[in-house]
């Protein structure tokens, strides 16, 4: 039985590791040192600098922030890479100016959440979740339950919650956004 | 002081501190199922599937991390551990692609042996399977398939905890959660491969490995790498003459449970087409062409008496060899030398020296040859230790050699050796420990003579009165020396002229 060789030259990736950013910025020192007291090490202060640096950064976390965020945390970049994927608020992508994140869980979706995300996404003129609008207005995220199912279907508008929203008052909202 | 006792499927089993209970149980014979358990790494406790009955208690308890206490009494095979277990099978089949005809780890995977021994787990769920990316290059040896993976964190564990250098990453949630390689390009550990006999289903396989042979129809046998003076201990995998992989075997006191990707790699020189398989003899034109066995080993007994000298053996050769290297070279009245390269160590199993057998030589007392010099007979084995410069210039008229480009023009005869896979006999590590290598004879070209008879045959050319001893007689002789008084040998080889082997 013969073996043929193989090669393996085209198949990686080839691209240069990020460049870390200088973290925490001048204005963030303080924030990062309070939050930094609160926990027994560095590592457990991971989810709470991360959403600092999420909303210092734009709302999101490009792979420069988080080689600087991981360096300042002593843990590897692949642990960060792991709680910003594991966790559905951080955004790896550009996020836009205004998030709306609509519910999907069981009972939002029974009263109609289906119906808002597509309101959400013509609205914001984008064809699915989880990316920018072209104008950089906007990034709707479906979400699963966010704790006021006995007022669904629900909505978060930058963090502000909205209930019993129907899609008239969704369009609303959202052109009220600049 | 007593620990207490705990009693695993009836046999009562002293408790040991910092141990588990599948750790108690394994001591013990007690095979518990496991997927994301490994004794050199830590307990993550996420697959399930190792799950026990504890009387007393109402839930399934994982026994990879659950804790003994004095007086337990634990059940790894009650109908209620078995349906726990069954539970756990189905959900990691649910969006399993169940593509073992073209799998790799068919064969050796536990999805599959589990399977078989948990019963089938029929699939409840009326939902579609996820699709999730498939032929993802993890550097250039590794293939990964997230839709096999089930998602145990072995490999992730394997980058963080052994060799600190955290290439990889779970990424996501739930049934879209997948290993991503975090850093582009090649892994910075030179141990990386290790990830493929970690994973214990088919989503990590070797990239030089893939669709090569069905396990089944492979012959293993354990052996030594010969790659570095550690001398990590391996499993040869061969079929039909090739040697298809090695992979590392478990040896707390060598490697623990790894090797690294250069060793593992370092098989193909058994492959080459260039390979010697027969011995040839120099004709009146010049040319080398093939003889018998008998013609050849008379040849070289004439070749060596019209120029004796002294003998140049390689230092991955194992003891046996280096020893009757010896008595060819005294009964020449030259002396026997070896060469072993050097190079880059690491701070884990990868050492400086090369010579996979160098300390077994300077027990032997053979001098290291340090640049090229004359020499009779010349026994190289790949060629890294005994550098082209150093085989052209010797003069050699008798050559032992696995690949034909080593032979050097001066070659009267030439004996193909058998490759370190292909071959028994007793190597010393770096530390010092004697262990052995033996000979998978699925690898390789048939029917090549085993050089230490070969050797012994030409002595009985150039010694009438010579007496053979055979491996046993030759591991006798070693044993008598003072150097190796208070040397262990490995199983197999303990009591006095007991080779095991050939
Ligand atoms: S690739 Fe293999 S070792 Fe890694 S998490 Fe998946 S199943 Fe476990
Ligand atoms: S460390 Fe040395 S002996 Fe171990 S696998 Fe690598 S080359 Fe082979
Ligand atoms: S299901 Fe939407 S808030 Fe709970
Ligand atoms: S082996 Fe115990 S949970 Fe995986």
């Amino acid at each position: 039985m013969s073996v043929p060789p193989e090669s393996t030259a085209s198949v990686l990736p080839q691209a240069a590791p990020p460049e870390a950013v200088a973290f925490p910025p001048k204005e963030l020192k303080k924030e990062c040192e309070d939050i930094l007291s609160r926990y027994p090490t560095r590592m457990a202060a991971c989810l709470p600098v991360l959403l600092l640096a999420q909303q210092h950064y734009g709302g999101w976390i490009s792979p420069e922030v988080e080689a600087g965020v991981a360096s300042y945390l002593e843990v590897s970049d692949s642990h960060i890479r792991g709680l910003l994927t594991f966790y559905a608020m951080y955004n790896t992508k550009p996020a836009g100016r205004h998030e709306v994140w609509v519910c999907r869980t069981l009972t939002c979706w029974l009263r109609g959440a289906e119906k808002l995300r597509q309101t959400a996404l013509d609205t914001a003129g984008v064809a699915t979740c989880g990316t920018e609008s072209d104008d950089g207005k906007f990034l709707i995220k479906n979400m699963e339950c966010l704790g006021l199912c006995e007022v669904a279907p629900a909505v978060f508008i930058d963090g502000q919650p909205h209930v019993n929203v129907t899609p008239e008052k969704l369009t609303e909202l959202m052109e009220a956004c600049d | 002081m007593s620990n207490g006792k705990i009693t695993i499927d009836g046999q009562v089993l002293d408790i040991v501190p910092g141990k588990t209970v599948i750790q108690i149980a394994n001591d013990a014979g007690i095979g518990v199922q496991h997927y994301c358990y490994h004794p050199g790494l830590s307990i993550a406790g996420n697959c399930r599937i190792c799950q026990v009955e504890v009387e007393g208690w109402d839930r399934p308890q994982i026994s990879c991390k659950l804790q003994p206490s004095d007086g337990m009494v634990v059940h790894t095979q009650s109908e209620f551990a078995k349906d726990a277990r069954e539970g756990t099978m189905e959900m990691l089949l649910v969006n399993h692609p169940l593509d073992c005809p073209i799998c790799d780890q068919a064969g050796e995977c536990h999805l599959q042996d589990y399977s078989y021994e948990v019963g089938q787990g029929a699939a409840s769920s009326p939902t579609a399977k996820t699709n999730l990316p498939k032929n993802v290059p993890f550097g250039s040896k590794i293939v990964y398939d997230a839709e096999r993976c089930i998602k145990c964190t072995l490999c992730v564990r394997f980058c963080e905890e052994v060799t600190e250098t955290n290439e990889l990453a779970m990424a996501g949630r739930s049934d879209h959660e997948i290993v991503i390689m975090t850093s582009q390009g090649e892994f910075e550990t030179p141990y990386s491969m290790n990830i493929i006999d970690l994973c214990p289903v088919g989503a990590l396989t070797s990239r030089d490995f893939r669709f090569k042979s069905r396990l089944w129809f492979m012959d293993f046998a354990e052996s030594v790498c010969t790659g570095c003076a550690r001398g990590c201990n391996v499993m040869t995998g061969g079929r039909d003459g090739s040697f298809l992989r090695m992979e590392p075997r478990e040896n707390q006191a060598v490697n623990k449970w790894w090797m690294c990707d250069a060793g593992r790699l370092g098989y193909k020189a058994a492959n080459v087409a260039s390979r010697l398989e027969a011995p040839l003899v120099r004709n009146a034109d010049g040319a080398l062409v093939q003889v018998n066995w008998e013609r050849a080993i008379s040849a070289a007994g004439a070749a060596l008496k019209g120029a004796p000298g002294d003998v140049l053996i390689d230092g991955g050769a194992t003891l046996e060899e280096m020893a009757l290297a010896n008595d060819l070279a005294a009964a020449m009245g030259g002396k026997a030398k070896y060469a072993a390269a050097t190079g880059e160590g690491d701070d884990f199993l990868v050492v400086a020296e090369k010579g996979a057998n160098a300390a077994g030589a300077e027990l032997l007392g053979l001098p290291r040859a340090k640049k090229a010099s004359a020499a009779s007979v010349v026994i190289v084995e790949r060629g890294q230790h005994i550098t082209a410069s150093m085989r052209d210039k010797s003069g050699a008229v008798v050559v032992f050699a696995m690949d034909g480009e080593h032979v050097p023009d001066s070659a009267q005869v030439v004996f193909p050796l058998p490759s370190s896979a292909e071959r028994n006999g007793l190597l010393v590590n770096c530390d010092g420990i004697v262990q052995a290598i033996s000979s998978n004879t699925a690898i390789g070209p048939n029917n090549l003579a085993d050089p230490i008879e070969l050797i012994e045959d030409i002595l009985g050319e150039l010694d009438d009165g010579y007496d053979w001893r055979g491996r046993d007689g030759v591991l006798a002789s070693i044993r008598a020396l003072p150097a190796f008084a208070k040397v262990d040998f490995p199983a197999g080889y303990e009591a006095a002229g007991v080779g095991a082997g050939s």
